[in-house]
């Protein structure tokens, strides 16, 4: 019955990722310009252009390219892309991988934050510990991730000098020792093959992107930590518990939090998309070479193909992720089934 | 049946003075407050706040090149000599405008759409929701940046393209808000006594969901400025000379280590007014809806 859950869920995301793919299909054919122009210059002859655009296929009909770009997508074939010529789907991953290292990254360091601090605000609800806590995580929401990317970079790098400022490895561990690519995640790839220079250098590198992208979704998941924390610390079963003289420590992690976890689950859910969205800002200031700068230098290229294909992958994580949230459910909350 | 209208409409706002005391009872929500009178006060008087008005867009004549912040520049001057203190003072007008356009058709696009969907026939309210749930479930940045691209760059494009993307939420809330109100019994006797559709929904309808949707828009509107700047910043927004504060923390990126000042205030200003906004659409929820009040 997990499987019958699992597959109704994938199909009901269909409609979903023809939106979008109608969305970003519309959206890049209504750019001003002409992207095959752009690509080729001003030295081709009228036929090798007309020929080109043959062999992207640019000459059909509108709705036929519609047509064929759903099936396509839907077979896992992204096209080629209009400004290196390769197959997105070889440049893709690559990309990935690289997004998906950080946002993990970013995401553990996020909820081994958020949730301590959420349940210790609770704990010590309305005195000091909670109004440094309500301070910290309005700024965390309020501030533009790219000024705080920019700002973080200013400091730490810029100025004291403490920290790598941009990509995933030093040019000299680039160049002398670089880890082989297995998964794409250099971290991983480091320690399989057992490299602890090139894990440490991969590590300080880490460090400001994912602490910045963290920052935002550490102030999301306190707060809702926070909140539900505090309404199950009032519950009568926790006065009971009190009363029969079990330990605050055990009260908040053994009976509290496990009746805190479905809400903490969604909100985890969500900042995980919030992550998603974050790092296209995040990887642009500190020129990380995962999804965002791949979709921000599409849209600068004009290169339709890796829009629509970054834009999808995008969403397949949003509905992934929501997707294990909801599976996660029933494990802390027996009363959720899947029928 | 008119009669009802007023009382209803009084019910719902009726308790306004009261929300008023409790959102300045609140310190956070007052600060909050603080910081939006500022805003929009520095919007409106902009041009006599700011010592260059004319550094907004202009570059001045033989001005002091990357200076850093002074007494006579409090904010530094950018690469063209221009006082970055005028920029940013005149760039709250930019800034209340995207917020208040792109609230004001987010709300008014989805609050038509959900409406609809809450009034009309079982398959009209199954296809506007199928729609809205598609546009929900994307990444709004996303959504936003793909609008942006198709529509060029440059501040109404901003707008329509936060428009395009914030409206399902509104579009939920009010279908649901109508679910809720169509069946009262004071909608069922405008409608007995022969009110058709269009005056039930305007005269019985919005004016008691707009609590709702008013609580909404407040807290959507910090949102609704990060995605704006967002997209200035990626260069999908505003376009340069204009003084948009996204645009002009790209702008300082390139100079970043040694000319810090170009990049820092613009953001600056963001954040702080974010937070503003952010407060107050706080302290709103939490004035309207009784069982938040205590918190």
């Amino acid at each position: 019955m997990w499987w019958t859950y699992i597959v109704r869920r994938a199909i009901s995301a269909i409609p979903v990722f023809a939106g979008i793919i109608t969305i970003a299909f519309i959206a890049t054919q209504s750019v001003p310009g002409d992207p095959l122009a752009m690509m080729v210059g001003e030295d081709v002859t009228e036929e090798q252009y007309e020929a080109l655009r043959r062999e992207f296929g640019l000459d059909r009909p509108l709705v036929v390219q519609w047509g064929s770009y759903l099936v396509n997508i839907a077979t896992g074939d992204f096209g080629y892309s209009l400004r290196s010529r390769r197959p997105v789907n070889a440049e893709i991953w690559h990309y990935f991988a690289a997004s998906l290292e950080l946002g993990l990254a970013a995401f553990l360091l996020a909820m081994a934050v958020g949730i301590p601090a959420g349940i210790w605000s609770a704990v010590r609800h309305d005195r000091a510990a909670d109004h440094v806590l309500r301070v910290v995580t309005l700024g965390g929401v309020a501030a533009p991730i790219f000024w705080t990317a920019l700002m973080a970079q200013w400091i730490f790098y810029g100025r004291l000098g403490w920290l790598p400022g941009t990509g995933q490895l030093g040019d000299f561990m680039l160049f002398s020792n670089p880890p082989p690519q297995v998964t794409g995640m250099i971290t991983i790839d480091s320690i399989l093959v057992g490299n602890w220079a090139a894990l440490q250098d991969a590590l300080r590198h880490m460090i400001l992107p994912a602490s910045v992208l963290a920052y935002r979704v550490v102030a999301v998941i306190a707060r809702m930590t926070r909140t539900v924390m505090i309404e199950e610390l009032a519950e009568d079963h926790i006065r009971t518990a009190r009363a029969l003289g079990i330990g605050p420590a055990a009260i908040v992690w053994r009976h509290a939090l496990k009746n805190a976890a479905p809400p903490i689950l969604t909100v985890l859910g969500l900042a995980f998309g919030q992550l998603v969205q974050g790092s296209i800002l995040v990887e642009t200031v500190f020129a990380w070479p995962g999804l965002g700068l791949y979709a921000v230098q599409g849209i600068l290229n004009l290169d339709y193909p890796v829009v629509i294909a970054v834009s999808v992958l995008i969403c397949v994580v949003y509905v992934v992720a929501n997707l294990i949230v909801d599976l996660l459910y029933p494990a802390f909350d027996p009363r959720i089934r899947y029928t | 049946m008119s009669a009802s209208a007023p009382t209803i409409l009084h019910r719902q706002w009726r308790r306004l003075p009261k929300v008023l005391r409790l959102l300045l009872r609140n310190p956070a929500t007052a600060l909050g407050i603080v910081i939006l009178a500022l805003f929009v006060l520095s919007a409106i008087f902009a041009p006599w706040i700011a010592p260059y008005p004319s550094h907004a867009t202009g570059a001045p004549a033989g001005g002091v090149r990357l200076s850093p912040p002074s007494a006579a520049f409090p904010f530094g001057t950018d690469t063209l000599g221009r006082d970055l203190f005028s920029r940013v003072i005149v760039g709250t007008r930019l800034s209340l405008m995207l917020i208040v356009l792109s609230v004001a058709g987010s709300s008014v696009l989805g609050v038509s759409v959900g409406t609809i969907a809450g009034y009309a026939p079982r398959w009209v309210d199954e296809v506007l929701m199928r729609v809205t749930d598609i546009f929900l479930s994307l990444p709004s940045l996303v959504l936003a940046m793909l609008i942006a691209v198709s529509l060029g760059a440059g501040t109404p494009s901003t707008i329509l393209a936060i428009t395009l993307t914030y409206w399902p939420r509104y579009s939920r809330l009010a279908r649901g808000e109508v679910l809720r109100y169509r069946s009262k019994p004071f909608v069922e006797a405008a409608a007995g006594l022969g009110a058709r559709s269009p005056r039930i929904i305007v005269k019985h309808l919005l004016p008691s969901i707009s609590p709702a949707i008013l609580v909404q828009a407040s807290l959507d509107s910090g949102a609704t400025l990060l995605t704006a700047a967002a997209l200035g910043f990626l260069g999908l927004g505003a376009r340069p000379p204009s003084p948009e504060w996204g645009l002009m923390v790209a702008t300082g990126r390139d100079l970043m280590p040694d000319f810090w000042w170009l990049s820092a205030f613009p953001g600056l200003a963001i954040f702080v007014v974010v937070i503003g906004l952010n407060l107050v659409g706080d302290g709103v929820r939490a004035a309207f809806d009784p069982r938040q009040r205590k918190d």
